[in-house]
């Protein structure tokens, strides 16, 4: 992985110091709320109701077991003890008080980790397919592009106030498991005799406003990429939309532009940009690609005898991944155990998760935007003893659906009418509670959305189920409770009159917080369901639909 | 070139009171024509723009400029630092001024997009504002830092 350099080190100390600085100015009365918000956004502090929640940057998800011992001591040391995997491969600590955050950036900076634009209107953390650099259909590794954006994008003075916030995915594989068509940019990664190249998508996004990118260029040599990001940042930052915060993505400018206009604007600024500073020379490209060298493989293993063991078997079917080096595989460590939030992960876990990964993955980890672990390069050999010490510790299952799990993205399980119908709608729901904050504390939900009535995605058995239908061509959603799986498999009841898409995140949002205001202690969503039944559910969604 | 900066922090000292939101009216009564005003006339060698003005017809005339004054709406307005990187670019080499309602922690990004001098926000004193511009010492990207010494004027 990407050594930290000595300026990259500094960086941190003096952003570190940056926001020490401005947090006690903060805390004098110095800067108001609204002057310290953009401030600390773009370290990654909210703030909630409960408490301060500060995201951790993983860049394209990359770890080393160093780093993950350090953000177990520091969520012993600062928090409750655990910390959480977010959707964006980033880590997140739920209950930091705002004192302490100085404290903890200078922790971070130690093993070159920091929160720099985790949050706020600004580029966010790129990120990258979990199997990057080991997937069997792999054409070009992306890490090396990642690293190049996140230099380029760390702290740019240029970008650091756009109309909204920003997101770039790369993938390097035949196969997207990037989701590059539903970011600002998505960069496809390719190879022609010998040369890169990059396909650019623009515009994707899904949320309110549900668009897939649009391609902006076909083939772009890897040398021009700085310049022509620049370019179309530029351009966005200079015409986006500022009005309306749900129009000022990026997506809105292309569509009222028009792709042809918009890609001629980027390519009126890319003329001054092209062939300037940010070219991409032979040289760095080489030093980059250095840093992501395979690790010291064997190449000598024999054949792995499997046991014969129906569960060992089905976990190495789901949770193991084919991998470009003959006899070894990658292999997902599932983080959704029983009582704890999905993504959610202990101190102890961690450190557990760092001696393993010291023991049979080179020393290194990966944070997936399913919210699990990847321990990336495993002999098959060694998968067996991994799995029965997953077991042990209870992190050897193969995860079930739940309202984070459901609302990452799919991946390409999906037929393309589902992903076009629940994919927006996924999106927007995670959008609405992107914001919201309070995830955390809803425990154990399943929220599953099918596109069609092949239910793919098994809305029916979904504690909240969602289901796509046509109605004389026009789409609807149909909403159930009470769905559940397992032993008790139970399918839910239909809410009533569907709904449009836009609407679903509200509905699942009265949904959620009927279940708060009405929920015993530590009961959960279908607990609470079976004691209070579907009425007050219903009321509360249809009453606010018809105001 | 000082004259006109003292003209400039007078009228802009009234806009205090204004919170920033109205300044736009003072800067009509300064004696610095707007872009529109100057591209009509052209007499000036100054010229003040909003971070909402589209600079584009000034690349053809970038020569004859020698004052920039960016007057930010909103601590928000990103579009001021693309404005300035943009001047750079078109070769304006003259000084390149920040008012209005940007942010002191901003100065140092304001800096590296091309300004260079600033009137800074009232609760801003110009030993603050040269530690701010020194925040984060190193860089990972290109940008357009003036060749020109740096100029604070107080509110």
């Amino acid at each position: 992985m990407y050594h930290y350099q000595t300026a990259d080190r500094q960086l941190l100390l003096d952003r570190a110091n940056q926001f020490k600085d401005q947090t006690r100015r903060f805390l004098n009365g110095d800067l108001s709320d609204e002057a310290f918000r953009p401030l600390r956004l773009q370290n990654g502090l909210y703030f909630q109701r409960q408490a301060p929640m500060l995201r951790i940057a993983v860049p394209y998800g990359l770890l080393n077991t160093a780093q993950v011992r350090q953000i177990a001591a520091i969520s012993r040391r600062f928090d409750k003890g655990y910390a959480h995997v977010s959707t964006r491969q980033n880590f997140q600590l739920n209950w930091p008080s705002l004192e302490y955050v100085p404290e903890i950036l200078e922790e971070l900076a130690k093993v070159d980790m920091h929160c720099i634009q985790t949050s706020g209107n600004c580029i966010r953390n790129t990120t990258t397919d979990a199997l990057a650099g080991v997937a069997h259909d792999e054409v070009i590794d992306p890490r090396p592009i990642c690293e190049l954006i996140r230099q380029w994008s760390t702290l740019h003075p240029e970008f650091a106030y756009l109309p909204r916030k920003f997101k770039i995915a790369v993938s390097g594989s035949a196969n997207d498991r990037a989701a590059i068509y539903a970011h600002d940019i998505g960069i496809a990664l390719r190879e022609k005799a010998g040369e890169i190249g990059c396909r650019i998508l623009v515009g994707g996004g899904l949320g309110r406003t549900p668009v897939i990118g649009t391609e902006l260029v076909p083939w772009l040599p890897v040398k021009d990429l700085l310049s022509y990001l620049e370019a179309i940042l530029r351009v966005y930052n200079a015409l986006g939309r500022r009005d309306n915060k749900y129009k000022a993505r990026i997506k809105i400018l292309v569509k009222a532009m028009g792709i042809d206009a918009f890609r001629e604007a980027v390519d009126r600024e890319w003329a001054g940009l092209r062939d300037g500073e940010l070219t991409l020379t032979i040289e760095r490209l080489l030093v980059l690609q250095e840093s992501f060298a395979p690790p010291p493989y064997k190449t000598d293993l024999p054949n792995a005898e499997m046991p014969v063991n129906p569960i060992f078997l089905r976990w190495l079917a789901r949770n193991t991944h084919q991998h470009k080096q003959p006899g070894y595989r990658a292999v997902t460590v599932v983080l959704k155990g029983h009582g704890n939030a999905p993504g959610d992960v202990t101190a102890d876990q961690l450190e557990f998760l760092a001696d393993l990964a010291d023991d049979v993955s080179f020393g290194e980890l990966r944070t997936s935007h399913e919210q699990n672990i990847v321990l990336a390069d495993v002999e098959e050999q060694a998968l067996y003893r991994l799995w029965e010490t997953l077991q042990q510790r209870g992190l050897a299952g193969a995860h079930a659906g739940s309202l984070t799990d459901l609302i990452s993205w799919p991946g390409g399980d999906f037929c393309s009418l589902a992903n076009a119908r629940s994919l927006p709608v996924a999106e927007a729901i995670h959008e609405r509670f992107d914001d919201a904050d309070f995830l955390f504390d809803l425990g154990p939900i399943n929220l599953n959305i099918s596109g069609c009535m092949n239910a793919c995605g098994h809305h029916h058995i979904g504690h909240i189920g969602v289901l796509g239908v046509d109605k004389k061509g026009k789409e609807f959603f149909q909403v159930s409770i009470g769905g559940r799986q397992g032993n008790a498999t139970a399918i839910g009841k239909i809410l009533g009159p569907s709904f449009s898409a836009a609407d679903i995140p509200e509905v699942i949002g009265k949904l959620l917080e009927t279940y708060v205001n009405n929920r015993w202690s530590e009961e959960t969503f279908i607990e609470t369901y079976d004691r209070i039944g579907i009425t007050p559910f219903k009321e509360a969604v249809y009453a606010s639909a018809t105001h | 070139m000082p004259a006109q900066l003292t003209d400039n922090k007078a009228s802009l000292v009234s806009a205090q009171t204004d919170n920033y939101g109205m300044a736009a009216n003072d800067a009509e009564n300064s004696s610095i024509p707007s872009l529109s005003e100057w591209l009509m006339q052209q007499e000036d060698s100054r010229l003040r723009v909003t971070t909402a003005d589209d600079i584009a017809p000034l690349e053809a005339l970038i020569a004859s400029v020698s004052f920039v004054e960016v007057h930010f709406l909103d601590p928000n307005d990103g579009r001021g630092f693309t404005l300035g990187r943009r001047l750079r670019d078109m070769g304006f080499t003259g000084e390149l001024r920040a008012t209005g309602a940007y942010a002191e922690d901003q100065l140092q990004y304001l800096h590296r997009c091309g300004f260079d001098s600033f009137l800074l926000p009232p609760t801003v004193d110009k030993e603050t504002a040269s530690e701010l511009l020194r925040a984060i010492s190193v860089t990972l990207q290109p940008s357009t830092v003036s060749e020109r010494k740096v100029i604070f004027n107080e509110r």
